[in-house]
């Protein structure tokens, strides 16, 4: 199986993977196109880059949960997670009902912003040779790792510590 | 081990699923009044003619094979014999059981008002609902919903969105969607619909069906008097769950079946899940039905875990979460928005997002600053997070809880 490994550390907030998610999630993967039919706001980045309270650089990526619970809540039958352990979306059969995007604890399942109603997610760029957001990556904080263990198929590395909510 | 379903929607073929999953060679049967799968979320999009009723279909075509399901569709189960622990179906074909799941759902209640009984009343439950308002509501001049929860105000919206002239929806408070919305957005959406061309009376309710000589629906009379005219009627308030079959032998029940945190009803080996059951809710710690998609999916879950001898338990379960989409606009509820407690504090936060549109988060705190209830409207790309503040009974403390980034939100989970 193909994991995703995150090393927060290594973030520079360069969001190069934000870019690289648009384009080759972009009718002809070109970057210029998307932006002259203003296509640019219609696709969005499935991944994101973050600054934590304390200022730190967080990248966030869906974790293809285990248990996912967008699939969990999909009436369609749309959303699957299959054997690659990838949680991926079919377009054609969802149909925007958006209990996705309720039931993601992490925020990773999204209202596509393309004038259709469906949602979006990070589908692991399972049809590309490499994620295009590990390739574009220039500062080794995205990798891939050849694994068999169990589990969510993204890992992180140095996660920023949660802030305690102060009462 | 023998398991027997009853029902085959979301919350039978979950627990199908996750049977299969622990009891590799059980076997495992599924009888259901229903002739084939279909996702009842969709049927506004069936009766509308938006989609087809295959594509309604949530399951792949090869389910039944794939999890080694006996499907027995087409078959009404009419009595349950719990001493031979035999289920008994009308056309008088019986079937054993080690263990026993009820998913049966609920129907549509007909408002109990003059002239409803009859022709030209529909409800909007079933596949065969969907395509028979599918194939007259074209030929049909006035459409009348009643009832403004979310089956009528997707109906509404879809009948509206496919060019239907005239269709009007009545709703009992004083705003469309009274479950998941309050005030503020509740009125703010009943301008909308307006906006769109749907004809609503909230705070308004049906006092009786004027019918025509040969029977067909004439006009509908409301309590303020107004007098709408009705070709095609759809009743969208309220239903009424099918625990007809435990009820008899005398299980606990409510207005649902009870079951408890590992969906057992009061009879032995026979559980319950879906629909037609009450269950304790987390946000309001009380027991009532949670009538939702996912809550169905994973009482299915839960019943099948503990029907083929694992452990599982209905954690952090509500039915109060709700996610619509009307003309464009996404709202997402989570907890009681419909009572919150007087304790509770209500604070709105309004932007204007890049697109120009209105975005409101509308969060409800109790004196702790525990997030309680949440309503999203317009960007609900964070919805998941909220859902798991009040699930999850987090408190917010100095977080300011209508503009939290997500990761400080998943800080406090």
């Amino acid at each position: 199986m193909r994991k995703k490994i995150i090393d927060v550390a290594n973030c520079t907030g360069c969001k190069n993977c934000e870019l690289a998610c648009i384009v080759a999630h972009s009718p002809n993967e070109n970057l210029q196109q998307a932006y002259k039919d203003g296509g640019i706001a219609a696709i969005r980045s499935r991944c994101k880059v973050e600054l934590t309270s304390e200022g730190q650089n967080f990248p966030r990526h869906c974790q293809h949960c285990e248990d996912p619970q967008c699939v969990r809540a999909c009436m369609s039958g749309a959303l699957s997670k299959g054997d690659d352990g990838y949680v991926v979306c079919d377009t054609e059969t969802c149909v925007g009902c958006y209990m996705c995007v309720m039931s993601c604890p992490n925020g990773f399942a999204r209202p596509s912003t393309s004038g259709r109603r469906m949602m979006l997610k990070c589908d692991g760029c399972t049809s590309r040779d490499c994620m295009a957001c590990v390739e574009n990556c220039p500062t080794g904080c995205l990798s891939v790792e050849e694994t068999d263990l169990p589990g969510d198929s993204v890992e992180y590395l140095n996660r920023p510590e949660p802030r305690e909510s102060r009462v | 081990m023998k398991y027997v379903i009853i029902g085959n929607s979301a919350a039978g073929t979950a627990a199908a699923e996750t049977i299969r999953q622990q009891d590799p060679h059980g076997e495992i049967i599924m009888l259901s009044r229903d002739t084939n799968f279909y996702s009842r979320c969709q049927l506004h999009l069936v009766a509308s003619g938006q989609r087809s009723p295959e594509q309604a279909n949530f399951l792949p075509a090869d389910w039944a094979q794939r999890y080694g399901v006996d499907l027995q569709l087409g078959r009404s189960v009419s009595e349950i014999d719990m001493a031979r622990r035999l289920v008994r179906c009308e056309d008088g074909e019986q079937f054993a059981y080690n263990r026993l799941l009820l998913t049966t759902g609920s129907r549509s209640a007909l408002p109990p008002v003059q002239g409803m009984d009859g022709p030209g009343v529909y409800g909007l439950r079933h596949m065969a609902d969907a395509e028979q308002l599918r194939q007259v509501y074209r030929n049909q001049r006035h459409i009348v919903i009643i009832g403004a929860g979310l089956v009528g105000c997707e109906l509404a919206e879809a009948l509206v969105e496919v060019g239907h002239p005239s269709v009007s929806l009545v709703e009992m408070s004083p705003y469309p969607l009274p479950l998941q919305l309050e005030e503020v957005t509740g009125r703010r959406l009943g301008h909308m619909m307006q906006q769109h061309g749907i004809n609503l009376y909230c705070g308004d309710g049906v006092t009786q069906v004027e019918r025509n000589t040969d029977g067909t629906p004439a006009a509908v009379h409301l309590k303020s008097g107004k007098r709408l005219p009705a070709d095609l009627i759809v009743a969208a308030a309220g239903v009424r769950a099918n625990t007809e079959l435990l009820t008899r032998l005398g299980a606990e029940c409510n207005r649902g079946l009870i079951i408890d945190e590992g969906c057992r009803t009061s009879l032995p080996d026979i559980f319950a899940a879906g629909d037609v059951t009450e269950c304790r809710d987390v946000t309001l710690d009380r027991v009532m039905s949670s009538a939702i998609w996912p809550a169905a999916r994973k009482q299915g879950r839960v019943a099948g875990t503990n029907m083929a001898g694992g452990k599982a338990s209905l954690q952090e379960h509500t039915g109060l979460r709700a996610s619509v989409s009307l003309f464009g606009t996404s709202m997402v509820s989570v907890g009681a928005v419909f009572s919150p407690d007087p304790a509770w504090q209500k604070q709105i936060y309004d932007r204007t997002d890049s697109r120009g549109r209105l975005c409101s988060k509308i969060c409800y705190s109790d004196s702790k600053g525990v997030l309680k209830a949440a309503i999203l409207w317009g960007d609900i790309s964070q919805a998941g997070l909220y859902g798991e503040a009040v699930l999850k009974r987090c408190q917010l403390g100095d977080l300011d809880p209508g503009d939290l980034p997500d990761y400080l939100m998943q800080a406090v989970v």
